[in-house]
């Protein structure tokens, strides 16, 4: 309900990783019926799972989507969430097997594939922004994107989220190289560095 | 550019994406869904209102005093008075003299399902009342469960607010007559007004929290701007001389209640209701939490349990003599093991936690260290988010050691250990003789012992498998090889350049005080960051 004096926009994202105590206590809270809490948690979480939901499905409508339906699930669910001090890996698992499904409609419905994320359209950003969403959105492969994704946005460590993907650890480790020295390549091509 | 920076822009460029406002319409379908929960309490509906119009007819009467008053020109518009209805939708109505109804206000979310597409404009103010405690009880908002609804009535004119909370106090309370009916008159003064603006709740629950807050020494605005009016009621109802106007008891129904609590403490205790003395059971607010405090005493000790009401778990007990610091008393009708070695053990024995001393043990277990190597050892419990813990300070040669450790379970909660500064350590076999240091370096744990870099995680050291430590040089797995990262010589720590291959100086330390390399002036520049 104060959410908004706890967190302003200007707060850097080491800032905002709270502490999964604080996140367990928002999901039994929700549990509880109390939707207040909610409001916690979306502030704190939204970034890191819309970011991760739009890795798999880069589609800015179709993350949306997904978006609100894994807090919404979660409202569902709070009373099964059994604390294992990781709420977040929570959260990401539930939007993890939301992207599928959505992904699973998608190409069986449609058939025009969605294969490149618009940066164009949006607002506000920098040119490394751009740079930076280019490439990680168009460039990068799927698993180097979800990877490099968990790891700068969620602050998984590379042992969870081979868990979260189902990979090896040295799989994750080399994709995630793989990723930043693509990054690295762009910054260098736009002379960012 | 390093990986750290990179992620710093893959971190911004997706915040900047995300426009975060999925909040509304995730709070609306969650609300849908607790609506569907509603439906099936529904039978008890008719507990509830006795008296109450249905709302068709409500609606009738509404939509033909509507048309009666739309071409009615000499609508007295002058707002006379406000009248505010909390119970957790917070509903505003606003009334001229004549007591009709000028505006209806949903203050939340909540008071906009109540309100709906109802349009009040014209009508007289007992309809609007009326109506709107149905669709109150209609939703659900109102039920066995949370039965507390707070009028407030503001009106310049003293008598005239003084007649209108009566009547409406009168009103409601017939419409619910199972409810629990508060009523108040505002008295707008600049601390309420900031209240009510900063936390986002009328008027009438800012100057009820207020009241409860300035006569407790617990209580912050901030946690009681939180609670919904049932809580509130349940809270305030001890209070001597307050300004509200009660009719009808809060229900207490969500809770396990007064007999529960009080038999959990004795059962805990193992003691029999006829040999305690002086009790006093309460129901309080306490970390976020609703709580019973059950003080009484045994045999000249006094103890005190706080038991969560929702659920009964005993979240702390408290004996009399818990802070005199001895360690000579026994526990009547003790069953715990008494671990009680030369510190003070007093009041853990009844209450399943394990001691100071199994405490302190585990730490230095953990940390790998011996009694005897051990300086300005400190111990503390504390009773912290609902957790009862065990902090632990203590130095070993230059490495202060803290640890939080659960006092119930024993597990490490926390654990930091810092050696002089706040940088990776690099240890070889030479330079270190303990060949084991750990340091806190950005949020992270880490030790090195024998040239792998462990990560504290999860209660246990995890190696590392990206990075390694030779010869005084941290090394880090990229691109499918080794490559060098940092090294420290002396004070000062280098990090390597994969493009120039030259160790580049990064920061150093003198005297207890950071300095960072700036490349482009060539000089030492203090580090301000803590």
């Amino acid at each position: 309900m104060q959410s908004s004096e706890i967190m302003s926009e200007t707060t850097t994202n080491q800032e905002k990783t709270v502490n999964s105590k604080y996140l367990d206590e928002c999901i039994f809270a929700i549990a509880k019926n109390d939707l207040s809490y909610m409001n916690e948690l979306y502030i704190y979480t939204h970034v890191q799972v819309y970011s991760y939901v739009l890795s798999i499905l880069k589609n800015k409508h179709d993350a949306e989507d997904v978006t609100h339906d894994t807090y919404v699930t979660v409202y569902n669910n709070a009373h099964l969430y059994k604390s294992r001090g990781k709420p977040l890996a929570w959260l990401i698992t539930i939007a993890k097997n939301l992207s599928l499904t959505k992904l699973n409609d998608r190409n069986r419905f449609d058939n025009n594939d969605i294969s490149q994320y618009q940066i164009a359209d949006e607002k506000g950003l920098s040119s490394v922004d751009r740079v930076t969403l280019e490439t990680c959105l168009n460039h990068l492969n799927d698993e180097e994107r979800q990877v490099v994704v968990l790891h700068a946005i969620s602050g998984f460590k590379h042992r969870e989220i081979a868990q979260i993907l189902d990979m090896s650890l040295s799989g994750v480790l080399s994709k995630y190289n793989r990723a930043i020295k693509k990054l690295k390549t762009q910054y260098e091509k736009g002379e960012m560095i | 550019m390093n990986n750290k920076e990179i992620e710093k822009n893959i971190v911004q460029a997706f915040s900047k994406i995300d426009d975060g406002k999925q909040l509304e319409s995730i709070l609306s379908d969650c609300v849908k869904q607790e609506r569907r929960m509603i439906v099936m309490e529904e039978r008890n509906e008719n507990r509830w209102l006795p008296r109450i119009l249905t709302l068709a007819t409500v609606f009738m009467l509404v939509v033909g005093i509507m048309f009666g008053t739309r071409q009615m020109n000499s609508f007295n518009e002058i707002v006379a008075a406000t009248i505010s209805l909390d119970v957790n939708p917070s509903i505003d109505i606003k009334i001229n003299r004549e007591e009709k109804v000028i505006d209806v206000l949903a203050l939340n979310k909540d008071a906009q399902k109540i309100v709906g597409d109802m349009d009040f404009k014209g009508s007289n103010l007992d309809v609007t009342v009326n109506a709107l405690i149905g669709s109150l009880v209609r939703n659900g908002y109102i039920n066995d469960i949370t039965n507390s609804i707070l009028i407030s009535v503001e009106d310049d004119d003293e008598l005239a607010a003084k007649n209108l909370e009566t009547k409406l106090m009168e009103e409601i309370s017939n419409l619910l007559n199972k409810g629990s009916v508060l009523s108040q008159q505002v008295k707008t003064d600049e601390e309420i007004k900031k209240i009510s603006n900063d936390y986002g709740i009328t008027l009438g629950k800012a100057q009820m929290i207020k009241e409860l807050a300035d006569r407790s020494t617990i209580y912050t605005y901030e946690d009681l701007a939180g609670l919904t009016i049932n809580e509130l009621n349940l809270l305030s109802k001890n209070l001597d001389d307050s300004s509200l106007q009660r009719n009808g008891q809060p229900s207490d129904k969500a809770y396990i209640g007064v007999d529960k609590a009080k038999q959990i403490a004795f059962e805990n205790l193992g003691v029999v209701e006829a040999n305690v003395k002086g009790l006093d059971i309460e129901l309080d607010f306490d970390n976020r939490r609703m709580v019973y405090e059950v003080e009484f005493s045994v045999d000249g000790i006094e103890y005190q349990y706080i038991i969560d009401a929702l659920d009964g778990e005993i979240i702390f007990i408290d004996r009399d003599n818990i802070r005199t610091n001895s360690s000579n008393q026994t526990v009547p009708n003790n069953t715990g093991t008494n671990t009680n070695t030369n510190t003070n053990n007093s009041g853990t024995a009844a209450t399943g936690l394990i001691g100071e001393a199994k405490a302190k043990q585990i730490a230095y277990n953990h940390a790998g260290v011996a009694e005897s190597s051990v300086s300005s050892y400190h111990v503390k419990r504390e009773y912290d988010d609902g957790v009862v813990k065990y902090e632990i300070e203590f130095y070993v040669g230059n490495t202060e050691y803290d640890y939080d450790i659960n006092a119930k379970t024993g597990t490490i909660i926390k654990f930091e250990s810092e050696v002089d500064d706040d940088y990776i350590p690099v240890s070889t076999n030479a330079s270190s003789p303990s060949n084991s240091q750990a340091s806190q370096s950005s949020g992270d744990t880490y030790k090195v012992e024998n040239g792998v870099v462990y990560e504290y995680d999860d209660g246990r050291w995890e190696a590392e498998n990206d990075k390694k430590v030779e010869n005084g040089v941290v090394y880090e797995y990229d691109d499918g090889k080794w490559q060098a990262d940092k090294k420290t010589e002396g004070n000062i720590t280098y990090d390597y350049d994969e493009d120039t291959g030259t160790w580049e100086a990064d920061e150093k330390v003198e005297n207890g005080v950071r300095y960072e390399y700036d490349d482009d002036t060539g000089t030492w520049e203090v580090d301000n960051d803590d």
